[in-house]
C-alpha cells in the first residue's frame, strides 16, 4: 500500500513530464516530431546526469552545490588533454577519475572536515571554478579534436548515441541504489545516520562515496558537454547546480534525505528541459524559463507536503484508535505484575 | 545461528569493562565503572534515571568512546571500539528508542542491520512470526507503531547471532504476550553460551529472567549479585538508599487543600494521544502526584494540557473554560510545565541563564518589542537566588552548568510567568542529592504560596514524599487514586505495576 | 584582564586579530595597501554584501536560510529601473523596487510556514522564481540584458558613490543598518526568540515562541536587506540589470559563516558578521593588491570559508574533549565499589 504511494510519488513526475509534453504536442505538434522530441532528450542528457549525481548526494541528506563547477573544471582539463593528442579512452578516464576525485573533497570536507555540506560545495563551487579559469586564463577551450566532437552528433536508430548511454548509465546507478546491499547503505545513512552508525555501516564511507558519485557524474556531464558544444569555458555550468538540484527535489528526493529515486530524479530532469525547451513553441519569451523551473518547483513542495500532512492525519487517527482499545489489554498483563511484587 | 557452544563455568567471560570513566559536557555520567559478562549469562543492569545505565551499553556497543577504561572483548582488550568493531566482535545492541530507517521497508531495515550475514528471507519471516504475527515486511518501518518498532530492532538482535546481546529496557512498549516471547528468545540465547546484558527498570522482570544483577547510582556500581541471593527490597534500597538521600533530608509535612475552594485546574475526560478518559481536580495549595512506570502516558497528558499536543476533552483553569490549549497561551493564563526532557523541550542550552529564564515572559518585560535589560536581568537574578543556583555569570550558556542546575533553569523559566498551576514531569531525574534536596524544599514551598502542583514522576519515593494526593496511570488510564495514609511507597509501586490487580485477579 | 581572556577567546576577538594581522601583513607586502583613506574608500566595493549578510545572519541563527537573496537584489533593481524609465521619480521608484523584495520575503515566509519544507528548497524554488520575474520584467521591458537601464540622476548615484567628510556614504549606510541590526537581535523580543528558537525549536514552542511572527519577521528583514543592497548595487554601478543579484549568494553566506554564525541556528552575533565583512573584504583586497588574480582570489575565500567551518567544529570538539578529561581528574576519588560477584 504504501509502495505504491511512494511509487506513485515518482509515477506523477513521470507523469507530469509526459502529460507536458502531450500538452504542448497538442498545441503545437511540431513539438512531438520524432526529431524535436530526440533533440529535447539529447539537450536533456548534461542535467539528467548532474541531477542523478545530486541525487544520490541529497538522498545521504547532504547537499552538493559544486557540480556546475565540477564540470567546468573536468571539461576543461579534458579540452586540453584532448587538444594535446592524448588517446581519447585515456582522456575519458583520467576526466571520471578526475571528477570522482573533486567529489570525494567535498565528501571528505563534510564527514571527517565536519564542515555543513551547503558551506563545504559553496567553498568548492567558487575554489573550482576559480582554479578554471586559473587553467584557461579565462579564454575558453576550443578545437576540440573533431573525432571526438563527431561523438555528440552520433545517433542509433535516429536517436543520440548520448542519449542511449545516459539511459545505460542512468539505469545502472538506479540499480545500484535500489538492489544492491551498497546502495541500502546509502539509503539508511541519509535517512537516519544515528541508526546506520549503529549498526556498523560505515557512514563516513557513504558519505564520501556519495559525493565522489556526484562529482563523477559531473564529469561524465563535462564529456557530454565537449563532444556537444564543441569547446568549453570557465564559464560553463554556472547556475546549472541549482537546477539540477531544483529536478532532483521535482522528482521526488527529499532534502531530508532517505528518500528518492534515480527514475524520479532524471525524469525531474526531463521535466525541467522539456518546460523551458518547450515556451518558444508555445510563443512565451525564453526568458521566463527560470520563472518556470521556479513554479513547477514550489508546485511539487506544496503537493508534497499536503500529501504529507494527509499520510500524518491518517497515522495519528490510526494511533487514536488503538489508545481507545487499550483497556482490553490491560488486565492480561502478567510482566508488569510478576509474583514477586 | 550461534556459533560454538560455549561452556559457561571456567571459559573465558564474554566481556570485561574495568575503570570505564565518561563525562558529557564536563558533567561526568561514569565514574569508574567495573562490570563483566559471563557466556550463558543474562546479567540485569538497573539503576535510577541518569544512572548511567544507557551510556555504559553505548561504550560496549562503541558508540560511545569512553574517557578512560578498559575494554576486553572475548579475552581481548579492544581500543577506539566503533560500532562496526564492535558488530565484528559480536555485540549487539537493541537500543531502548528504536533506531529503525523510517523510509525503508520492514525488511530492509533487518537485513541491513544483518551486514554480511545472508539470512534468507524466508527465515527473517519465521523469526518475525515467531515474536509477532502482525508485522508486515515488506510495511515502510514509520508505519509501525512504536511496539512494533521495538521488535523488530528485537528481530535483528535474534538474527545477527551476537557473542553479547545487550537488550535496553526492550518491554517498555511490549504487550505481555510479546514480552514473554522475548524471553524465551533470551533464554535460548543464554543456553547457547551467548552473554546479555539487560537493561532494565522493571523488578519482577530481573527475578523472573536474569542471573546476575549490578545496580548503578550516579556513574557508580553499588551492588553487583546473583539474582537468587538478592531481593527486591535490597535493590531498591541500592537504587535509592534511605540514609543521606533525600528521604532523610525532608520531612514529610502534612497539609490539608483548604476546603470550599475552586479547583485551580479541572481536567474532564480528556483523551489524546497515549492516554484516555483521563479526569481530575486540581487545587490550589495541592500536591497531587501522578504516578507510573514509563510509557503510562503522563507525559503526554501533561503537554495536551499545556497545549503542546492536541486532545479531545474538557480542560478548566482558574474557573475559566480552556479549550483551545496553547504553550503560549497556558503561560499567560497562569499554567507552567516543566517538561521531562529537560534537554529537547526545558532549557535552551545555547542560550544563556537569563535568556533561559524570561524566555517564556519576554512579551510580559518588554515595551513595544524592545527587551528591558533591567527587568530581563532582575528577574534572572530573583530566580538564581530564590532556587539557590550555582554562583557566578547569569551570562553563562546553560549547556556548561551541571544537570542539577539546567533543572533549576528549567524551574526559574516555569516560575519567571507567576503561575497559579505548574505541572513538574519528572523533576528529579539526572540531578545529584543535594539538588534534589533543594527541589524538593521548592515544591514544599510553591505549594504553601498556594500555587497548585501537578507532580509527575517515576519515582515513588518522591511522590509518595510530596504528595498530598496520588493518581496512578498505566497504560493510559487512570487506575487508581490515593489519597491521606494510602499514600505509601508498597501502595503507589503496586499500583503503578498493576500488582494488586493482577493479585485479585490471581 | 579576566574580561579580556574571555573576548579575546570569543570568535568575534579571534576576527579582530585575524582582520589587524592580515591589514598589517598585506601592508607589509604592498605599502600602498596600508593606506588608511584608501582603505576606507574602498570599502564601497564590499560593505553592501553585509548589509544582506546581517538579516541573512538572523535567519540562520532561527535555524533557516535564504538562497533567494541574490534574486531578490535582482528584483528590487529591475523593478526600480523599470518603474524609473516609466517616468516615475527615482525615489519613488527605489521605494517599489525596495517594496517588491519585502512581498518575495513575505512569500519565502509563507512558504516556509504553510509546507514545513526544508528553507534551503523553498529559497531554492523562489530563487528561480524571483530572478525569472526579474528576467521576465526586463525583457517585457525591452532592456538590453547587458546595459540594463541607466540614466538615472547624479543625486541618486551619489548615494553609493558620494561620501561625507571624507567617509563613503555606502559605509555610513552600512555602519547604521548594522547598529539597527545589533539592536534588534540583541534588544528587543524578536531577535531574542529567533536566537533561541535556532537553538532549540522544541523548547522554543514550550515556550511558547510566536513562531510565525518570528519567521515572517526574520525572512522579512532578509529581504528588506536584499532590497536596499539592490538599490545602492544599483547606484553603485548606475544602471539597473537583472542579473545583477546573480553572484551575490555565495560572498554573502560566506560573510555570515565565517561571522560565527552556526548553520544549525543559536549561535551568532552582529558584531561578528559585522566584522566578518571587513576581513572577507580586505582580505581580497589585500591578495589582489600581492598580484593574485581575481580567481586565485576566489579559491583563497573557498578555502577559507571550509577551513573556518571545519575548524569551528574540531576547536569545540577538542575543548570538549579536554574539558572532559579535567572532570575526571577532579572528581574526588571514587566511591568504594562492591566486590564482583563471580556468577558461578
Amino acid at each position: 500500500m504504501i509502495k505504491h504511494i511512494l511509487k506513485s510519488r515518482e509515477s506523477i513526475t513521470v507523469i507530469g513530464a509526459l502529460g507536458f509534453i502531450a500538452i504542448i504536442g497538442i498545441a503545437q505538434p511540431s513539438f512531438v516530431a520524432f526529431s524535436n522530441l530526440a533533440r529535447v532528450a539529447n539537450s536533456t542528457v548534461i542535467l539528467a546526469l548532474l541531477t542523478a549525481g545530486v541525487a544520490v548526494v541529497i538522498i545521504t541528506r547532504n547537499i552538493d552545490v559544486s557540480v556546475g563547477s565540477t564540470m567546468a573544471l573536468s571539461g576543461i582539463v579534458a579540452g586540453l588533454l584532448l587538444k594535446n593528442g592524448m588517446p581519447i579512452p585515456l582522456v575519458v578516464l583520467l576526466t571520471l577519475v578526475l571528477g570522482a576525485a573533486l567529489g570525494a573533497i567535498n565528501g571528505i570536507g563534510v564527514s571527517i572536515g565536519r564542515v555543513p555540506s551547503i558551506v563545504m560545495t559553496l567553498g568548492t563551487l567558487g575554489a573550482y571554478r576559480g582554479i578554471s579559469f586559473m587553467i584557461t586564463g579565462g579564454h575558453s577551450v576550443e578545437n576540440i579534436p573533431s573525432q571526438y566532437k563527431k561523438a555528440g552528433t552520433a545517433t542509433l536508430l535516429g536517436i543520440p548515441v548520448f542519449v542511449w548511454m545516459t539511459i545505460v548509465i542512468l539505469v545502472v546507478l538506479g540499480f545500484v541504489l535500489a538492489k544492491t546491499s551498497f546502495g541500502r547503505k546509502i539509503y539508511a545513512t541519509g535517512d537516519n545516520i544515528q541508526g546506520a552508525h549503529l549498526i556498523g555501516v560505515p557512514t563516513k564511507t557513504m558519505t564520501v562515496t556519495a559525493f565522489a558519485a556526484s562529482g563523477l557524474f559531473a564529469s561524465m556531464a563535462a564529456l557530454v558537454f565537449l563532444a556537444q558544444i564543441g569547446s568549453i569555458s570557465n564559464q560553463a555550468g554556472m547556475g546549472i547546480e541549482m537546477r539540477a538540484i531544483a529536478a532532483a527535489v521535482i522528482g521526488g528526493v527529499a532534502l531530508t534525505g532517505g528518500v528518492g529515486t534515480i527514475l524520479g530524479a532524471s525524469f525531474g530532469a526531463l521535466f525541467i528541459t522539456t518546460a523551458t525547451s518547450s515556451l518558444s513553441f508555445l510563443g512565451v519569451p525564453g526568458f521566463w524559463s527560470d520563472m518556470v523551473i521556479g513554479a513547477i518547483l514550489l508546485i511539487a513542495l506544496f503537493a508534497d507536503s499536503q500529501v504529507g500532512k494527509r499520510m500524518e492525519r491518517k497515522r495519528l487517527e490510526a494511533r487514536y484508535q488503538r489508545a481507545k482499545t487499550v483497556p482490553q489489554e490491560i488486565s492480561n498483563d502478567p510482566v508488569n505484575a510478576g509474583g514477586a511484587l | 545461528m550461534v556459533q560454538g557452544r560455549t561452556d559457561g563455568n571456567g571459559a573465558q567471560p564474554v566481556a570485561v569493562l574495568e575503570n570505564i570513566w565518561k563525562s558529557f559536557g564536563g558533567i561526568a555520567v561514569l565514574k569508574g565503572v567495573t562490570i563483566d559478562l559471563q557466556p550463558g549469562e543474562i546479567h540485569a543492569l538497573v539503576g535510577g534515571n541518569g544512572a548511567g545505565k544507557s551510556t555504559l551499553m553505548k561504550i560496549v556497543t562503541g558508540v560511545e568512546t569512553p574517557d578512560s577504561g578498559t575494554i576486553t572483548i572475548a579475552g581481548n582488550e579492544v581500543r577506539n571500539l566503533s560500532p562496526r568493531a564492535a558488530h565484528a566482535n559480536g555485540v549487539y545492541l537493541v537500543p531502548q528508542e528504536p533506531e529503525l530507517f523510517p523510509n525503508l521497508s520492514v525488511h530492509e531495515n533487518i537485513s541491513l542491520a544483518l551486514g554480511d550475514l545472508k539470512v534468507s528471507r524466508s527465515k527473517i519471516a519465521e523469526v518475525t512470526a515467531s515474536l509477532c504475527d502482525t508485522i508486515d515486511l515488506d510495511s515502510r518501518a514509520s508505519d509501525l507503531s512504536i511496539s512494533d518498532q521495538q521488535l523488530v530492532e528485537i528481530i535483528r538482535g535474534v538474527l545477527r547471532g551476537a557473542h553479547l546481546l545487550i537488550v535496553d529496557e526492550p518491554t517498555s512498549s511490549l504487550t505481555a504476550k510479546e514480552a514473554q516471547r522475548l524471553f524465551t528468545h533470551l533464554r535460548n540465547f543464554a543456553q547457547n553460551g551467548v552473554g546479555i546484558f539487560y537493561v532494565t527498570h522493571r523488578m519482577a522482570e530481573i527475578f523472573e529472567l536474569c542471573d546476575r544483577v549490578t545496580v548503578l547510582r550516579d556513574g557508580v556500581t553499588v551492588l553487583q549479585k546473583n539474582t537468587e541471593d538478592s531481593s527486591i527490597a535490597e535493590l531498591v534500597a541500592a537504587m535509592v538508599p534511605q540514609q543521606g538521600q533525600p528521604v532523610a533530608i525532608h520531612e514529610k509535612q502534612t497539609r490539608q487543600a483548604v476546603a470550599n475552594v475552586e479547583p485551580a485546574l479541572q481536567v474532564r475526560e480528556l483523551t489524546g494521544d497515549g492516554f484516555c478518559n483521563v479526569s481530575f481536580d486540581l487545587y490550589p495549595g495541592e500536591v497531587l502526584g501522578i504516578a507510573g512506570v514509563i510509557g503510562a502516558g503522563r507525559t503526554e497528558l501533561a503537554e495536551t494540557i499545556y497545549g503542546v499536543r492536541k486532545g479531545l476533552g474538557k480542560v478548566t483553569l482558574n474557573s475559566k473554560d480552556y479549550s483551545k490549549r496553547t504553550p503560549n497561551k497556558s503561560l499567560r493564563l497562569g499554567l507552567s510545565y516543566v517538561p521531562e526532557d529537560r534537554h529537547e523541550h526545558g532549557v535552551f542550552l545555547l542560550g544563556s541563564i537569563v535568556d533561559n529564564t524570561t524566555s517564556g515572559i519576554l512579551e510580559r518585560i518588554s515595551t513595544l518589542g524592545v527587551i528591558n535589560r533591567a527587568k530581563d536581568v532582575d528577574s534572572a537574578e530573583t530566580f538564581a537566588r530564590d532556587l539557590s543556583l550555582q554562583k557566578g555569570s547569569l551570562s553563562r550558556k546553560v549547556g556548561n552548568l551541571s544537570g542539577g542546575n539546567q533543572q533549576k533553569v528549567s524551574l526559574a523559566k516555569a516560575l519567571a510567568a507567576q503561575p497559579s498551576v505548574i505541572i513538574l514531569d519528572e523533576p528529579s531525574r539526572g540531578i545529584d542529592v543535594a539538588a534534589r534536596a533543594d527541589l524538593y524544599r521548592l515544591v514544599e514551598t510553591l505549594a504553601n504560596r498556594g500555587l497548585a502542583v501537578l507532580l509527575i514522576s517515576s519515582e515513588f519515593e518522591e511522590i509518595e514524599l510530596l504528595s498530598t494526593r496520588v493518581l496512578v496511570m498505566r497504560d493510559g488510564l487512570v487506575t487508581d487514586e490515593l489519597t491521606g495514609e494510602d499514600i505509601s511507597f508498597g501502595n503507589i509501586r503496586d499500583a503503578a505495576f498493576g500488582a494488586h490487580d493482577s493479585k485479585k485477579s490471581a | 584582564m579576566q574580561n579580556l581572556k574571555k573576548y579575546l577567546f570569543r570568535w568575534e576577538g579571534a576576527l579582530v586579530v585575524v582582520l589587524i594581522a592580515q591589514i598589517l601583513i598585506f601592508g607589509m607586502l604592498n605599502p600602498r595597501f596600508l593606506n588608511l583613506d584608501r582603505l576606507i574608500s574602498s570599502s564601497s566595493d564590499f560593505v553592501y554584501l553585509g548589509i544582506i549578510a546581517l538579516p541573512l545572519a538572523i535567519v540562520m541563527m532561527t535555524g533557516g536560510i535564504d538562497i533567494s537573496i541574490g534574486s531578490m537584489v535582482s528584483l528590487t533593481a529591475i523593478v526600480t529601473g523599470v518603474c524609473f524609465s516609466n517616468g516615475l521619480n527615482i525615489w519613488l521608484a527605489a521605494f517599489i523596487g525596495i517594496l517588491a523584495a519585502l512581498v518575495a520575503g513575505v512569500i519565502n515566509a509563507a512558504l516556509i510556514l504553510s509546507t514545513g519544507a526544508n528553507p534551503m528548497v523553498i529559497t531554492l524554488g523562489t530563487q528561480f522564481l524571483f530572478a525569472g520575474m526579474a528576467i521576465g520584467i526586463s525583457g517585457l521591458a525591452n532592456v538590453s540584458a547587458f546595459e540594463g537601464i541607466s540614466g538615472m540622476p547624479d543625486s541618486f548615484v551619489q548615494i553609493s558613490n558620494g561620501d561625507i567628510a571624507g567617509i563613503p556614504n555606502m559605509l555610513i549606510i552600512f555602519a547604521v543598518i548594522a547598529g539597527v541590526f545589533a539592536f534588534i537581535l540583541h534588544g528587543t523580543t524578536f531577535g531574542r526568540q529567533a536566537r533561541l528558537l535556532g537553538a532549540n525549536p522544541k523548547a522554543a514552542t514550550y515556550a511558547g515562541f510566536p513562531i510565525r511572527r518570528v519567521t515572517y519577521l526574520a525572512y522579512g528583514l532578509t529581504a528588506l536587506g536584499s532590497g536596499i543592497t539592490g538599490v545602492l548595487m544599483t547606484s553603485y554601478v548606475a544602471s539597473a540589470r537583472a542579473d545583477i543579484g546573480a553572484q551575490v549568494l555565495l560572498p554573502v553566506l560566506t560573510l555570515v559563516v565565517i561571522g560565527g554564525v552556526s548553520m544549525y541556528g543559536g549561535e551568532g552575533t552582529i558584531v561578528g558578521v559585522v566584522i566578518a565583512t571587513f576581513v572577507i573584504g580586505y582580505l581580497q583586497q589585500g591578495l589582489r593588491f600581492s598580484g593574485l588574480s581575481e580567481s586565485e582570489v576566489s579559491v583563497a575565500t573557498g578555502a577559507a570559508l571550509v577551513l573556518v567551518a571545519s575548524l569551528r567544529w574540531w576547536t569545540h570538539h577538542v575543548a570538549e574533549r579536554i574539558k572532559n578529561q579535567k572532570v575526571k581528574k577532579q572528581a574526588a576519588t571514587p566511591r568504594p565499589q562492591a566486590a564482583p560477584v563471580a556468577s558461578s
